[in-house]
């Protein structure tokens, strides 16, 4: 029995501590007809891509846990509850602000979730289970940091060995072998960036196409930051740990952890001027971008939201933005290219000034 | 030396050759097709047999467009969006926004000296593009061609909700079938696409305080779309004499540069 | 600006002169539009401090501390209904929105770009019914250079969910105080959960009235009712409006009007908010009458005075809208037997991901239960994208299909 996941938000170390393996659903790069039937076209290619790989799950007994984030999320678990019923759904409401009150309405959520999964497994949560399989989730993200500053040197390489296809492993991994992928991938000296590729910042959501990042790189840009939803947010944790806490501490922990990762854009913070957007601007500086590409999807809302916000800020902060938007199914356009090699075309002659 | 642009877009391949100096020879229009390999092939012939006098000189060339990566022997493919800059930065150096409405996509860039500072594109819809003035020309039963004095016959301009070509010319007949005049609705027609067009100019440049803009592409031929433009954005706008072959000089600028070295200037207009 | 106040000062105007020459009439339908109007007019006031608030926030709380609020769907549809919102969108769309997003919340953020309107102080943004919506606040108060409150509204529905929920109200009207000086009085709290309760009553007898055959409205006359009157809840002029329904109820009920009715249909979710005759013709060609719409109906027990901001966050989370798909069929269904409903029409609002998202679930929720459904794809802010004689020709067939199950005929009435 594992627990298929689509949200980053997915409390794996939970997973973990009942010995579950977990994986992430990515969305299927087919085109999602029966999903768009099952519910409508216009919702993001994201939930129509994750919809069409459940119709096809082979393992009856997985269990899928959905993160309530959106409303593209809610229908997504109406879609589910009504294909796979009730007793293989989870749902797990995620606060929108992510500050004291949501974290502790997350933490109880999270206890409850482990009683749903003490009845489905007929396991008990223990307390030093759960604190192993934080402490070890804590050192993959410590191994992750490692590999983001490999990362900022070489930039993200394309192919079976570049760094985007080891991040898209470890979530199907258990965290022992991830770290251990991890170790493999940082064991040679990490090579000098190609001097013809630009530096850029790429962030934003997972794309249907996995393609897409292929794109970017053969554009001649080197991403030196990856801020995509695939990327390192899956596995941020990092908290300070003590053995001796409790169950319900240690998921309180976990909660303020998990909310208070690279921010999502899903999340709305009762504040002036956007956390968000300033994580990006400050990730794009810090790995020396010379420019920043935004991947979103049509029909994601939080994204639709943030993208003029986005635009301003990079626009007042003279870093260059490209906005892409991917589409549901299979979609790399040679419009997609053309956008990206000019682009790459742009930062090249301001480089050169 | 011959410098040859090619810009290869889905529904005309477009030909410029400049000598070694820079300077404009001849340039050709002819149209994609099915085959774009055959027109490609055709467009080229045709701009070199228009050289006067007849040259045997080697030719470089650089391809932009669409078809950018069919052309075996280019020296380097260069988008759409860099050649138009530099194109543009040519004709009209004061250029600091350029806009271009071709076919069946429009762009929109920020440029400084013939350098890109930013760009938006819309290539996912026809609406506001060469194709819909096409389509709204059939539905009037005029020619395209006549499109600009009609607009000039007029102060009226209609109002034309529909975003979308094929429902914009439903809207036309009904329209027409209402007794509203040719002028007014060809006004409104105009007006759509100046909107349509400003929104991406304004995704380049929230403010336009101070920029110098031109406009490139077959449909800167209309002076009723340049003026609907123009008023829309509240800023006079300046056209080149052969607003389609913008891509295609700058491809060949570019050809120029990349070949005698990047430390060659820009050529000197007189 | 002026536009927008002129339309408001004339409706304003004619509304009220009409109302007074009718003297004692109820005229149910006239006082709910000059309630709207008056609203609407204090919102463009610039001296006066208002809030923009998610639908699901208890408008009870702020009209108990005199903050003139509402939701930002409320502005796009007063300016759709007056013939003024595309400028809205456009503007919204010039500012980067996309054309993707919901025009409901596209022209509120082009009433903000464009500064149409004087700025509201005050952005408490919900997570029900849409978190589109949510983030459409979130937006605004950025742009606007203000702090959102944000009230989290989960899909659960435990005892934790409601203690949840009741914390952040709380904290809303902490975060009101803080903004606007003004405390919430226990006096004023109860006074607006009693008058809301006298409301409610009133709404439970109109609605039951109208689940009579044949129906005593007309199609078009409770168009928003139950959409709108929540932002008055707590005031007297909920009461007033809702008291007039009743009045005019009871005495169609004593003098029934002739009517043509032939089919009783369902409308979900939201009407169209411009001006169309569509929804008229129907029921003047073929007897076809919309006898219920959705957010029409009492979906909570009376509020309790002892327990205000419980019982305010159960009426949330337990709104059928708010819900899984399936709680929001089972309501659907609930309408379609208490009215005797022969069809359901949904219109799937471009850009709606949370109502329309359930496009297919609500077709088949419906199907299996044998209950015709029309799925209309429409825009009902955007006048811009609506084909009339495409809606009209659905909806026609629709009809057109019904009759022919009920054996009667197809044609259109003379």
């Amino acid at each position: 029995m594992a627990v298929l996941y689509a949200c980053s938000f997915a409390p794996l170390a939970l997973f973990d501590a009942f010995g579950l393996t977990s994986r992430r659903l990515v969305p299927s790069a087919k085109d999602p007809a029966v999903a768009g039937g099952m519910l409508h076209d216009n919702l993001c290619g994201h939930v129509k891509g994750v919809l069409e790989r459940i119709f096809s799950w082979p393992d009856p007994q997985d269990l899928f846990l959905v993160v309530v984030s959106c409303d593209a999320m809610r229908r997504m678990a109406d879609a589910l509850l009504e294909t796979w019923g009730p007793a293989r759904v989870l749902v797990l409401d995620l606060p929108v602000c992510p500050d004291e009150e949501g974290m502790r309405y997350f933490a109880a959520s999270l206890i409850k979730l482990g009683q749903r999964l003490t009845e489905l497994t007929g396991r008990p949560l223990h307390a030093h289970a759960l604190y192993r399989s934080l402490a070890l989730r804590n050192e993959l993200a410590e191994h992750l940091e490692r590999l983001r500053g490999q990362v900022h040197t070489e930039g993200v390489r394309t192919g079976p060995a570049g760094a985007m296809n080891v991040l898209r492993e470890l979530t199907d991994l258990p965290v022992g072998e991830a770290l251990e992928r991890i170790d493999a991938f940082l064991a040679p000296p990490p090579l000098p960036r190609d001097p013809n590729t630009v530096p850029v910042y790429l962030f934003g959501t997972i794309q249907p196409d996995p393609r897409y990042f292929d794109l970017v790189v053969e554009a001649g840009l080197a991403v030196t930051g990856l801020g995509t939803c695939d990327a390192y947010r899956p596995h941020e944790v990092a908290f300070a740990l003590a053995p001796e806490l409790s169950t319900p501490a240690l998921l309180e922990a976990y909660a303020s952890a998990l909310l208070g990762r690279s921010p999502c854009p899903t999340l709305c913070r009762c504040e002036r001027s956007s956390t968000l957007v300033a994580h990006h601007l400050a990730a794009a500086h810090a790995c020396s971008a010379r420019g920043a590409v935004l991947l979103t999807l049509k029909y994601c809302d939080p994204y639709l939201a943030k993208v003029p916000e986005l635009r301003r800020a990079f626009q007042e902060a003279n870093c260059p933005l490209l906005v892409l938007e991917g589409e549901a199914g299979p979609n790399l356009p040679g419009q997609a290219r053309t956008r990206l090699q000019a682009f790459a075309e742009l930062l090249t002659a301001r480089g050169v000034a | 030396m011959i410098y040859l642009g090619l810009d290869i877009g889905s529904l005309t391949c477009d030909a410029v050759a400049i000598d070694s100096e820079g300077r404009f020879l001849a340039g050709a229009v002819v149209p994609t097709g099915a085959r774009n390999l055959e027109a490609i092939a055709r467009a080229r012939t045709e701009v070199l047999a228009a050289l006067d006098p007849p040259s045997t000189a080697q030719v470089v060339v650089v391809s932009t467009g669409y078809g950018r990566d069919r052309v075996a022997d280019r020296l380097a493919a260069v988008t759409e969006i860099t050649c138009h800059a530099e194109g543009i930065a040519d004709l009209l150096p004061r250029t600091t926004l350029l806009i271009d409405i071709g076919g069946q996509d429009s762009k929109a860039i920020r440029l400084d000296a013939g350098k890109v500072l930013d760009f938006a594109m819309n290539d996912k819809c026809a609406a506001g593009t060469g194709r819909f003035l096409e389509a709204m020309a059939r539905a009037l039963e005029i020619e395209v061609t006549e499109l600009q004095d009609l607009d000039a016959a007029t102060t009226s301009t209609s109002a034309l909700s529909s975003m979308c070509t094929v429902f914009a010319e439903s809207e036309v007949v009904s329209l027409l079938a209402g007794g509203t005049a040719v002028p007014s609705i060809v006004r409104g027609l105009h007006r759509a696409i100046a909107v349509r067009t400003a929104g991406l100019v304004r995704r380049v440049a929230p403010s336009l305080t101070g920029l110098s803009i031109s406009m490139s592409g077959g449909v800167a031929h209309n002076a009723g779309v340049v003026r609907a433009l123009s008023e829309e954005l509240g800023l006079p706008i300046s056209v080149p004499p052969r607003p389609d072959l913008v891509g295609a000089l700058g491809a060949a600028l570019i050809a120029r540069r990349r070949h005698l070295g990047s430390t060659s200037s820009r050529p000197l207009r007189t | 600006m002026s536009q927008v106040l002129a339309y408001l000062d004339a409706t304003i105007d004619g509304l009220t002169a009409k109302l007074e020459a009718e003297g004692k009439a109820p005229n149910p339908r006239k006082r709910f539009a000059l309630a709207a109007m008056r609203l609407a007019r204090r919102l463009c006031d610039p001296e006066v401090v208002t809030a923009w608030c998610g639908v699901a926030t208890p408008f009870e709380l702020l009209n108990a501390m005199g903050v003139p609020a509402c939701y930002p769907e409320f502005i796009g549809g007063v300016l759709a209904s007056a013939g003024l919102v595309v400028p809205t969108l456009e503007a919204a769309e010039q500012c980067g929105y996309s054309s993707d997003s919901c025009g409901y919340h596209r022209a509120a953020l082009g009433v903000i770009t464009s500064r149409l309107l004087p700025p509201p102080r005050l952005f408490l943004a919900t997570s029900q019914p849409c978190s589109a919506g949510m983030y459409a606040l979130e937006s605004a108060s950025r742009i606007l250079g203000r702090s959102p409150f944000v009230l989290h509204v989960p899909t659960d529905r435990s005892e934790a969910a409601t203690s949840y929920v009741t914390r952040q109200l709380g904290r809303l009207v902490l975060h009101v105080s803080a903004i606007t000086g003004r405390r919430l009085a226990e006096a004023d709290l109860a006074e607006a959960i009693l008058a809301s309760n006298r409301t409610r009553a009133s709404l439970v007898e109109v609605f039951e009235r109208c689940t009579d055959v044949p129906s005593p409205i007309r199609s078009t006359e409770l168009k928003n009712l139950g959409i709108v009157l929540p932002l008055f809840f707590g005031t007297a002029e909920a009461e007033t409006v809702a008291g007039a329904w009743l009045d005019e109820l009871r005495l169609r009920a004593e003098r029934p009007p002739k009517t043509g009715e032939r089919l009783r249909l369902l409308w979900l979710q939201n009407r169209l908010q411009f001006k169309s005759k569509l929804i008229e013709d129907l029921e003047t060609d073929y007897g076809a009458v919309i006898v219920a719409d959705e957010f029409n109906d009492i979906t909570w027990p009376p509020l309790d005075p002892e327990n205000p901001l419980q019982s305010l966050a159960e009426r949330i989370l337990f709104h059928p809208y708010s819900g899984t798909a399936e709680v929001r069929i089972a309501h659907l269904l609930d309408l379609v037997r208490r009215y005797r409903v022969d069809g359901v029409i949904n219109p799937c609002h471009f850009g709606c991901k949370q109502g329309t998202g359930s496009r297919g679930l609500i077709e088949r929720g419906l199907r299996r239960a044998e209950v015709p459904v029309l799925n209309l794809e429409v825009d009902c802010i955007d006048s811009r994208n609506f084909s009339e004689g495409q809606v009209r020709t659905r909806l026609q067939a629709f009809v057109e299909l019904l009759l022919q199950r009920r054996e009667l005929s197809a044609e259109v009435l003379p």
